[in-house]
């Protein structure tokens, strides 16, 4: 298992090095005066100087190996060009929605976990009885629908017809409270940062702008996890060592808690690691449904705008997100397969 | 008789376990410097217990694996040394596999089987038909079936279809892996009397691989007994049962089933169960179960050496004094 | 054939297919059901009026129309045949592409096939519709860029798939006796291989048919998709996010903008789900 981790740290620079050439070679589709803003960090550079200096500069008119040192280098200084859309430097942009995607997603993981959890134990359980037919039907139903629509209709039930909930990341009141002097930015995760300040009425004003989007966001991702879950509990319950467990006189609780549900979190577990980089996506749209300004968001406004720095480095960002997550399931994955461990 | 298959100093290691970079650190020998040869009509028996590099031996003259070290010849010519096969002109060897459920495409049907192999050998359409009709009459089936697929079949069926299928295009040599030991006993008998029949009738020569004694004892010539990976005896059939020489060959000569509740086992199989682990390759690999083990068999591999008339073995006991016996170089 | 003839025997499957049957009839006799103006481009919507506030259903008008005028009625009729030929396409190209990548990667094996997973591994990594998006913004809009996108993305699933199969049929028997027999890699790839590990494949290709049309509906509804006024529901749908919130007082006043493409899109997707268990189902047991 150790072996295993190790190499797959190992494997992360080159596939880095992988993504980045591919997508740095989108560029490539650019003109090289489209390409200078991939380059830049501050308007004045654009303001004051003439493109074609720039290109020369940049040496955009030189091969592709050769812009993608001068690229690279950058990137790692956390330079990641000029953000035409929203006006700022890429990598600023990137400081301040990061940490708002992830609090989506990490609220979203959670919620997946612990209802495809739930479900998929209780369908299993109650195998062919009526709590097993909803369930199952709700499922079928509710992986159909597009995450778009959820949160469509999500918004006209809870914010046009009963007002409890909006959209965006927080209220007017509580904005002003976090960039007041006194409240420290910990993490850019509001949920988090309120605790750590005590201020609970930004935790109560960003926890209603949170909840419409990650029920938009889990719903596809539930659907899909809880009938795999449902699936590997039978097949596990019929194994020989849970009719062990049972034979030695444990209740069938304690087998299917302990026993059953263990083991059968195995194949979940690496469908939650698949999971990531569709999150990642579903972002994209359910960060615009509710205008919540993290990654997905920019993504769209930076495609609409033809912001190209800003859509180079909004991937960069979506990769290396991606590739942390997967390393944290492959560990997760350690710790619940002993078989793994040994080795 | 003329020679018709030469094997010489076959090898072929697969590797067991990799390094972090994927290079493979640890090479264990499947079949290790086997020699021997088979002539024109003979049938050779091949016998040993499930992974002692039998089939793996069968697969490289096949040509289906590359051997790691050693050659091949038939009729002469190399068809396969270190490394390389070469590709044959003609499908001039031909396998039945052990399991008639997968070595048949479900997908097709009875007459797509028969008719692949005449295909690929070019065979047009008249041609074709009329061989066909010649097949099915071998094997003893009706024109109907020959839209029939392969799950339509019984397991003794199918592997008259496969034997149908290695001979279709007359090739002189076919080798029988394990072909009746996923069979009922009362099927036995039918597949080894057909391939009996053929080898009559058309002149094949066989090297026919199994782990049952009995079965070989019915159809060979001539048996090899392997033990991981090395010919540890090699004798004419008749030979071989009234004699065995090595104490392998006897353990498996006395564990064919006799049924006579009043017979007793004359081999002792007490000391039998102990494998050889990875590390124990020094000296005579039969060394842990053997009932007659000497100092010297944990020291130094036994060679190959004659005990009789066309009769080698490979043990300490049989030729205390090594250099005594004549080495035999095949 | 005896699939089909237990898939009507299951509802759900019997209701999948029907609604699959429906929508292709919808975009089959389109030019029927909602006439195109004379030279004009049947698959651009019909515009009643150039209004900035969508326009109640009236007679002639059944589904009323977006802001813009847009006909939504005509929208969704014509919508059915974009979501079937781009749905068609992808699938299409994306299967034949993942299969023959995947397929002869796993049959070649070594490094060919170690390659070719890496680089699977590396598509996969990324986010499917993240990828898409980057893509049409470089080449542009546009449905064919958005067919070629969904393609470029999408066949490393089919290739997944397809070589576990291939792995598990490589080896056996059938297999080494064709080559025994003489038979060239080709035509032991082709008559052999192929056959019997492309059935996991009729699953994925149900399945992914509703996800694709989800992802172009998701495309067109964030504005990233077709080209403004395109016969296609996520743009429809994009029309009526402005008007979600009604007018004081009348909260529902616009329900038709986001009811019947919600419709279009929920059930045609549904349909494809249906389908795609009741198969998967079927295989497994």
């Amino acid at each position: 298992m150790i072996k295993y981790i190790f190499r797959r740290i190992i494997a992360i620079p080159f596939i880095l090095v992988g993504l980045s050439v591919i997508i740095f070679s989108f560029t490539l589709f650019l003109t090289p005066s489209e390409r200078v803003a991939v380059f830049i960090n501050s308007p004045d550079a654009f303001q004051y100087v003439d493109v074609d200096e720039l290109i020369e500069q940049y040496g955009l008119d030189k091969p592709f190996p050769v812009q993608y040192a001068n690229w690279a280098q950058g990137v790692l200084r956390g330079e990641l060009g000029w953000s035409t859309s929203l006006r700022m430097p890429v990598s600023q942009v990137l400081r301040q929605r990061i940490p708002a995607t992830i609090e989506l997603m990490l609220l979203g993981q959670i919620v997946i976990i612990v209802s495809t959890v739930f479900l998929g134990t209780l369908a299993a359980k109650k195998h062919n009885q009526w709590v097993d037919n909803v369930i199952r039907f709700g499922v079928t139903i509710s992986s159909s629908v597009p995450n778009f629509v959820i949160g469509l209709f999500l918004l006209i039930i809870f914010y046009v017809g009963l007002g409890w909930f909006a959209p965006g990341r927080l209220g007017v009141s509580a904005m002003d409270a976090v960039y007041s002097e006194g409240y420290t930015i910990y993490t850019g995760m509001h949920l988090v940062d309120s605790i750590l300040n005590w201020r609970l009425d930004v935790f109560k004003d960003a926890l209603s702008h949170i909840i419409l989007p990650t029920i938009a966001y889990a719903a596809g991702p539930i659907a899909a996890s809880t009938r795999l879950m449902r699936s590997s509990m039978l097949e596990n319950m019929k194994r020989g060592y849970a009719d062990t467990a049972r034979v030695i006189g444990l209740r069938e609780k304690t087998v299917i808690d302990r026993h059953v549900r263990r083991n059968a979190l195995i194949p979940t577990v690496t469908f939650m690691g698949l999971l990531v980089p569709v999150l990642l996506g579903g972002s994209v749209i359910i960060e615009t449904v509710f205008n919540y300004p993290g990654m997905g968001m920019f993504i769209v406004t930076a495609a609409k705008g033809l912001d190209f720095a800003a859509i180079i480095g909004a991937s960069l960002a979506v990769c290396l997100i991606i590739m942390i997550a997967n390393l944290a399931v492959d560990l997760l994955y350690g710790v619940l397969n002993p078989r793994l461990r040994q080795d | 008789m003329s020679e018709i298959l030469r094997v010489e100093r076959l090898s072929k290691y697969f590797s067991v376990s990799r390094d972090v970079f994927g290079k493979s650190k640890h090479f264990t020998p499947a079949v290790k410097d086997v020699s021997f040869s088979i002539c024109r009509g003979e049938t050779l028996g091949l016998v040993g217990e499930s992974g002692c590099g039998k089939s793996t031996l069968g697969r490289m003259i096949a040509g289906l694996l590359s051997p790691s070290g050693g050659s091949i010849y038939f009729e002469g010519s190399v068809i396969a040394s270190a490394q390389h096969v070469v590709k044959a002109k003609k499908p001039n060897i031909q396998m039945v596999f052990q399991n008639p459920y997968s070595s048949l495409d479900p997908k097709m049907t009875l007459r797509g089987i028969l008719e692949e192999p005449l295909k690929i050998s070019r065979y047009n359409k008249e041609q074709c038909s009329r061989r066909i009709d010649e097949l099915l009459e071998y094997i003893d089936f009706n024109r109907a079936s020959l839209t029939k697929r392969p799950r339509e079949f019984s397991g003794g069926q199918r592997q008259r279809i496969a034997i149908a299928r290695a001979i279709a295009t007359n090739p002189p040599f076919i080798i029988a892996d394990e072909p009746v030991s996923s069979l009922d006993v009362s099927i036995q008998a039918q597949i080894l009397n057909l391939l009996l029949d053929l080898r009559k009738e058309l002149d094949l020569t066989y090297l026919f691989i199994s782990h049952d004694l009995g079965v070989v004892q019915y159809i060979s010539n001539r048996v090899i007994v392997m033990y991981l990976g090395r010919i540890v005896e090699m004798a004419d059939c008749q030979t071989i049962y009234k004699s065995p020489q090595h104490p392998y060959t006897r353990l498996l000569i006395d564990s064919v089933p006799i049924p006579d509740p009043k017979h007793k086992q004359a081999f002792d199989l007490s000391v039998t169960n102990d494998l050889l682990m990875p590390g124990q390759l020094q000296g005579c690999l039969f060394k842990n179960r053997c009932p007659e083990k000497m100092p010297v068999c944990c020291e130094q591999e036994p060679n190959l050496v004659s005990c009789g008339e066309r009769h080698l073995v490979a043990c300490h006991n049989r030729c205390p004094e090594n250099n005594a016996c004549t080495i035999v170089e095949i | 054939m005896k699939i089909i003839k237990k898939l009507i025997r299951q509802p759900l499957s019997l209701m999948g297919l029907l609604i699959i049957l429906f929508w292709i009839t919808i975009a089959v006799f389109a030019p029927l059901i909602a006439p195109p103006g004379e030279n004009q481009d049947p698959y651009m919507m019909i515009r009643h009026s150039y209004s900035t506030v969508p326009t109640a259903p009236s007679e002639g008008i059944p589904f009323g129309t977006t802001e813009g005028g847009y006909d939504i009625f005509y929208g969704i009729v014509w919508g059915s045949r974009t979501a079937m030929i781009v749905g068609l396409t992808v699938v299409t190209l994306a299967s034949l592409l993942g299969v023959l990548i995947g397929g002869i990667g796993a049959y070649a094996g070594g490094t060919v096939d170690y390659v070719t997973m890496r680089v699977v591994d590396l598509f996969m990594s990324i986010p499917f519709l993240i990828a898409v998006i980057v893509m049409t913004v470089v080449l542009g809009k546009g449905l064919d860029k958005i067919i070629l996108a969904l393609v470029v993305f999408s066949w490393p699933d089919y290739a997944r798939v397809i070589r576990s199969e291939v792995l598990l049929v490589k080896k056996q028997e059938y297999v080494l006796a064709s080559r025994l027999m003489g038979g060239s890699h080709l035509r032991v790839f082709l008559t052999h291989t192929l056959p019997n590990s492309i059935h996991p494949m009729i699953v994925l290709v149900s399945v992914n048919f509703g996800k694709i049309i989800l992802i172009v509906a998701a495309m067109s509804f964030i504005g990233i998709g077709t080209e403004p006024g395109y016969a296609d529901w996520g743009q429809i749908l994009n029309f009526a996010r402005n008007w979600i919130s009604g007018i004081p007082g009348e909260p529902f006043k616009y329900w038709y903008t986001y009811l019947y493409p919600s419709l279009a899109i929920f059930s045609f997707v549904l349909g494809w789900t249906f389908l795609g268990d009741s198969i998967r189902d079927i295989m497994d047991g």
